[in-house]
C-alpha cells in the first residue's frame, strides 16, 4: 500500500489521511472502490458485488470499512438511502467526490490495473 | 442564583451497564467502588428492568431540611452539597430522601450524594458517549424536562402522520 | 507486599472436602508474566494438576479468574474466565462469561477463586468482601439457574449480589453443562458446569464493596473516551449494527457469506434463513436491550413471546448460536422455537453450542438411519421437526431415557457408543464442537478451530479481522495482504491465526469482551497497552503483551501435551475436507488437505514448537521463562529431541 509521500495528491488530502490514522493504509482496495463509484453511485454492498474477486476482496465488510475510510477523508459522500439486504435494511448510497477522483488518479499511477 | 439543572433519566432505555456508577466513584474517589457511587443502578436481568437511582435535585429538598447540624447547603446553582467535615453520620437525610438517592460512605462514615460534578456530570458524559442515540441520561434544566418528553411524543405522532400522507391524500 | 492497582492482590482458595477457606497474596510474577484472568488460571492448572487426573475427581480444580481491568471503567471490561480440566476434551478447559460476576469478585477483593476438592453434600459459597462461607445448598439442589439465583438472593437478603450457578445439567454432569451467572450469561464451554456439579458446588455468590484502585484515574477515563471514539469512527458499521441488533445479526451476515452452519454443517446457506433473521426478531420480540458491566454496545436483546404456542418465554441474551443450533443446523425455521430453546438452555444451565451440536448430530444420524426410533425413545428426529427440540433439551439436562443419556455424553462419546459410522457426523475437534461459521469459506477462521487449545472453538481467535480488515490493514498489521482472502489457503493464514490468538489471549487476560475490538486494528494493538498502563501503572508495551500471550498459549499447549495431545489432534472433522459446499457463495469450496499440512507446519514454526509433533521445544519454553515446564515434559518423554 502507498504511504502519503508516494501519493500525488494535494497537501490537504495528505493531511486528512494522516489525521485519520490512514497513512500507509490506502491502496488497491480503495482504488477499486473509487473506480466502481466513478462508474455510478452505489451502496457499499453494490460496490462489493461489482469488485469482488479482484485483489483480495471476498467479504462485504472489507468494502464497507474501506468505504468508511474514504468517507472520513472526504473522497466519497453519502447522498441518500436505498433498500439493499445485508443486516441494515436501508443502506446509504455513496458517490465519489472531486477529492476522490484525485485520489483515484493518484492510486492508478501507483498500482495500474488491479485484478 | 445560577441556572438550575438536574439529570433526567429514561428508565425504559437504561441497559444496566453501570458505566455511570463506575465513572462516578472513579471521579469522586479515584477508585472504582459502587459502594461510593452517588448514582446506583439496580439491575434485574430476569425481567429486563434496570433502574438508575440518583438525586433529583429537588426544589424543596427534604434532605436539607432534615440535617440537624447544618452540614448541607445549596450552592449557587441550587445543588445541595454535603460538607463532609460537618456531617455527623446521623443518616437523617438518607432516611428522609423519598428516592433513596443519598448513600452512606462505608469508609468515611458520612452521607454522600450527587453534586452534579460542579456542572459537568461525568455519568452523563460516559453514558452519552457510549449510547448517543438512546439518551438514557440527559443533563437538562427543569423547565425543559417536559419539552424533552413532548418532543419525543411529537416525533412519534409525526412519523405516524407522515405515513398517512404517503398512504392517501388528506385534502378532500 | 506490592501496592496493587487493577489487581485486587488476593487469591481465595476454597476447599470443599475440608470445608476450609484460605486467602493467599497474589504472586507478583503471576501478574507481570501472565497478566490475569485466563492467564492466571492456566498457570495454576498446569502447576497443580497432575497429568491423567480424572476431571470429575476431587483433585480437579475449578478456577474463577478475573483480570486487572475487570470491574474498572475500561470499556466492556465485565468479563471473567472459569478454567478446569475438561471432561469433554480431556485437556485444558476454560469458559469465559460476562455480566457482573467478574467485577463483583474484584470489588470483594479477589483476583481468583480457586475451588478444590469435593463437598459431601450440595453447598454454595457465599462471599461478602472478607467474609467467606461455605453454606448448605440442599434446598437449592435440583432447582434451575433462575430459581437458584432468586433463592440465594432471598437467603442473603441482598438483590445486588452476583450469582454463578449450575442447573440440573451441571448437577447431572452432562457434557454440555454450563455455569450461568446473572440468569443469562454463560461460562459455557468445555463442560465446566459438569465439573462444578461433580464437586456438588451449586453456586458461588458474591457481593463486593471494597472496590478496586487504579493507578491513574484520569488516565482510565481518558482511555474510555479515546477508544470508544475510535470504535465509533474506525469500526462504524460494526458499532452501529451490533449495538442495534446484537449477535442475531450474524444469521443474516453469515448467510450472505455462505457460512451459516446448516443441516449439521453439510451446507453453508439455509433456504429459510429469512425466517431467522433480524427483521423477524426486531421489533416484535425484543422489548429492550441490555448490557454486561461497562459495556458500550448493549448487544443483548431482552425478549418476551406474548402469544402463540411459546407464549410466556422470556429472557435475555438469546444469542446467534441458538439461531443456528435450534434453527438452521436441524432444518427448523421457527424463531419462537429458537428463543424458547435458548431460554430453556439458560435455565437448565446448558451451553447452546454443544447442546445444539449433539442434537444436530442426532438428527443427522436419525435421518440416515444410524439412529432409530428405539434409540430416540420414539421421538421423531426428521429434519425440521421442531416439536421434539424442547423435549430433547429437557431429556439431555436430566439424562432422561435412552436419548437423554446418549445426548448427555456429547457427540464424540455418543458416536463412539453408537458406532455404525456415527462418528463421521460428530462435528468435534478434540471432542468439542466449534460454533459460528463454516471453515470451508473462511480459511484462517477454520484453521483456528483446529489448533485452539481448548478444543474446537472460534473464540481462541475470534478471527473477524479475516473478513473485516481491509487487505491494506492486513498487510500492515499481520504481514501479508493475501491473508484477507477468506477463500484462499495461503500459508500466511497461519501468521494471521498466531497474531489473532495473541490478541485474543490478551483480551482474555485483561479481561474485556472481544466484541469491543473487531474491525479496527488500533483497538487490538493500542487499546490493551493504554488500558493496562492506566489501570495497573506498569510499563506495558505491545511487545510485552504479545510475549505474555505467547507464554500463556505455549503453557496451555504444554498442559495438553502432558495429557497426550499432539499434531494428530489439530484437524477438522472429515466432512470439511471431503464434502465441498454445494450452495451459496461457497459453492464448490472445501478445506484442502495438502494446504492444511503446510499451515500446521508454519503455525508450529511460528510458535516455536516442533513441527512433527506439535510439542513446544525446550528452547521456546526456556525463552518464555518456562524451564521447569521443559524439565517436566522431558521427564514424561514429551519433549522433542534437539533438531526433531
Amino acid at each position: 500500500m502507498a504511504s502519503v509521500e508516494e501519493l500525488r495528491v494535494p497537501e490537504e488530502l495528505k493531511k486528512a489521511i494522516i489525521r485519520e490514522h490512514l497513512d500507509g493504509l490506502i491502496g488497491r482496495t480503495h482504488l477499486l472502490i473509487l473506480e466502481s463509484l466513478e462508474k455510478g453511485d452505489k451502496t457499499r454492498l453494490e460496490v462489493f458485488n461489482d469488485i469482488k474477486g479482484r485483489w483480495y476482496i471476498t467479504a462485504p465488510t472489507q468494502v464497507i470499512r474501506a468505504t468508511d475510510q474514504l468517507k472520513r477523508i472526504n473522497c466519497i459522500e453519502e447522498v441518500g438511502k436505498k433498500r439493499v439486504k445485508f443486516v441494515e435494511a436501508e443502506e446509504a448510497v455513496c458517490r465519489i467526490t472531486d477529492k476522490g477522483r484525485i485520489l483515484l488518479r493518484a492510486l492508478k499511477e501507483i498500482y495500474g490495473e488491479v485484478t | 442564583m445560577g441556572e438550575r439543572y438536574f439529570i433526567m433519566v429514561d428508565y425504559q432505555r437504561c441497559t444496566g451497564c453501570k458505566l455511570c456508577e463506575t465513572v462516578c466513584s472513579l471521579t469522586k474517589t479515584g477508585t472504582v467502588n459502587p459502594a461510593k457511587s452517588r448514582i446506583r443502578v439496580i439491575v434485574k436481568p430476569h425481567i429486563g428492568v434496570d433502574v438508575p437511582i440518583l438525586c433529583y435535585h429537588c426544589e424543596d429538598p427534604p434532605c436539607l431540611n432534615a440535617c440537624p447540624v447544618g452540614a448541607m447547603h445549596r450552592d449557587e446553582r441550587g445543588v445541595v452539597i454535603i460538607d463532609e467535615e460537618k456531617c455527623i453520620g446521623c443518616k437523617a437525610c438518607i432516611m428522609q430522601c423519598p428516592f433513596g438517592a443519598i448513600f452512606f460512605d462505608p469508609d468515611k462514615r458520612v452521607a454522600i450524594k450527587c453534586d452534579l460534578c460542579g456542572g459537568d456530570p461525568a455519568c452523563v458524559k460516559v453514558c452519552n458517549e457510549a449510547f448517543p442515540k438512546d439518551k438514557v441520561l440527559t443533563y437538562v434544566k427543569p423547565k425543559d424536562v417536559a419539552k424533552w418528553k413532548m418532543l419525543m411524543r411529537v416525533k412519534q405522532i409525526e412519523e405516524s402522520i407522515l405515513k398517512t400522507y404517503r398512504a392517501e391524500p388528506l385534502v378532500r | 507486599m506490592p501496592e496493587w492497582y487493577g489487581w485486587a492482590g488476593t487469591i481465595l482458595r476454597v476447599n470443599l472436602t475440608d470445608k476450609t477457606v484460605k486467602k493467599e497474596p497474589l504472586p507478583e510474577y503471576l501478574a507481570t508474566q501472565f497478566i490475569g484472568g485466563r492467564g492466571f488460571n492456566s498457570k495454576i492448572l498446569f502447576d497443580h494438576l497432575r497429568p491423567g487426573v480424572d476431571p470429575f475427581s476431587p483433585e480437579n480444580l475449578l478456577i474463577f479468574g478475573a483480570g486487572p481491568c475487570t470491574g474498572t471503567l475500561i470499556p466492556c471490561s465485565g468479563r471473567f474466565t472459569i478454567s478446569t480440566k475438561s471432561p469433554v476434551t480431556g485437556g485444558l478447559g476454560d469458559a469465559n462469561s460476562g455480566g457482573h460476576f467478574g467485577p463483583q469478585m474484584k470489588w470483594a477483593g479477589y483476583d481468583m477463586i480457586r475451588v478444590e476438592g469435593k463437598a459431601e453434600k450440595p453447598v454454595y459459597v457465599w462471599i461478602e468482601d472478607d467474609n467467606v462461607e461455605i453454606r448448605d445448598a440442599e434446598h437449592l439442589w435440583g432447582l434451575d439457574t433462575w430459581i437458584t439465583t432468586n433463592e440465594i438472593i432471598k437467603d442473603v437478603g441482598d438483590p445486588s449480589i452476583s450469582v454463578a450457578c449450575i442447573g440440573p445439567a451441571g448437577e447431572n454432569m452432562v457434557a454440555s453443562a454450563a455455569i450461568i451467572n446473572e440468569y443469562a450469561r454463560a461460562a459455557a464451554k468445555c463442560g465446566v458446569g459438569a465439573v462444578m456439579g461433580s464437586k456438588k458446588l451449586k453456586a458461588v455468590a458474591v457481593r463486593g464493596t471494597k472496590g478496586i484502585r487504579v493507578a491513574d484515574p484520569k488516565g482510565v477515563v481518558d482511555v474510555y473516551f479515546k477508544y470508544v471514539r475510535i470504535l465509533k469512527e474506525e469500526d462504524e458499521w460494526w458499532y452501529n449494527n451490533f449495538s442495534k441488533y446484537g449477535t442475531p445479526m450474524f444469521v443474516d451476515q453469515y448467510q450472505g457469506l455462505g457460512a451459516l452452519p446448516t443441516y449439521n454443517w453439510s451446507e453453508g446457506v439455509f433456504e429459510k434463513a429469512d425466517e431467522l433473521g433480524v427483521e423477524k426478531l426486531y421489533p416484535k420480540y425484543v422489548k429492550k436491550k441490555r448490557s454486561c458491566f461497562a459495556c458500550v454496545l448493549h448487544c443483548s436483546p431482552f425478549i418476551l413471546i406474548e402469544e402463540g404456542p411459546y407464549a410466556g418465554f422470556t429472557g435475555e441474551g438469546v444469542e446467534y448460536e441458538a439461531f443456528t443450533g435450534f434453527g438452521s443446523k436441524i432444518g427448523c425455521a421457527n424463531i419462537e422455537l429458537v428463543l424458547a430453546a435458548g431460554t430453556m438452555c439458560d435455565r437448565y444451565g446448558i451451553d447452546y453450542i454443544s447442546c445444539a451440536e449433539v442434537i444436530a448430530w442426532a438428527f443427522e444420524c436419525y435421518n440416515r438411519g444410524i439412529l432409530t426410533k428405539e434409540d430416540t425413545d420414539g421421538l421423531d428426529l426428521t429434519w425440521g421437526n421442531e416439536d421434539v427440540v424442547l423435549e430433547l433439551i429437557r431429556r439431555l439436562a436430566y439424562r432422561e431415557g435412552k436419548i437423554g443419556e446418549l445426548l448427555a455424553l456429547g457427540s464424540r462419546k455418543a458416536a463412539q457408543k453408537i458406532g455404525k459410522g456415527a462418528e463421521y457426523y460428530s462435528m468435534t475437534i478434540k471432542g468439542q464442537q466449534p460454533g459460528s461459521m463454516d471453515p470451508r469459506v473462511l480459511a484462517a477462521w477454520g484453521f483456528s478451530y483446529a489448533v485452539g487449545n481448548r478444543g474446537g472453538d472460534h473464540l481462541r481467535t475470534h478471527l473477524v479481522c479475516e473478513y473485516m480488515f481491509t487487505p491494506e490493514e492486513m498487510e500492515k498489521y499481520v504481514g501479508t495482504a493475501a491473508a484477507s482472502d477468506r477463500f484462499g489457503w495461503h500459508v500466511a493464514k497461519a501468521d494471521l491465526v498466531v497474531w489473532s490468538e495473541n490478541m485474543r489471549t490478551i483480551s482474555n487476560c485483561m479481561e474485556h469482551c472481544t466484541y469491543f475490538n473487531r474491525g479496527a486494528p488500533r483497538l487490538y494493538v493500542e487499546f490493551p497497552v493504554d488500558a493496562l498502563r492506566a489501570v495497573t501503572g506498569l510499563d506495558w508495551t505491545y511487545e510485552k503483551l504479545v510475549e505474555c500471550a505467547h507464554r500463556i498459549i505455549t503453557l496451555e499447549r504444554a498442559f495438553n501435551v502432558r495429557e497426550g495431545f499432539s499434531r494428530k489432534d489439530d484437524y477438522l472433522p472429515e466432512r470439511f475436507y471431503k464434502e465441498p459446499l454445494t450452495k451459496g457463495p461457497g459453492r464448490g469450496k472445501v478445506v484442502p488437505r495438502d494446504h492444511w499440512e503446510k499451515l500446521l507446519d508454519r503455525y508450529y514454526t511460528l510458535r516455536g514448537w516442533d513441527t512433527k509433533t506439535g510439542w513446544p521445544t525446550r528452547e521456546t519454553l526456556e525463552k518464555l521463562g518456562l524451564k521447569y515446564v521443559a524439565d517436566q515434559l522431558e521427564e514424561l518423554g514429551k519433549l522433542p529431541g534437539k533438531g526433531a
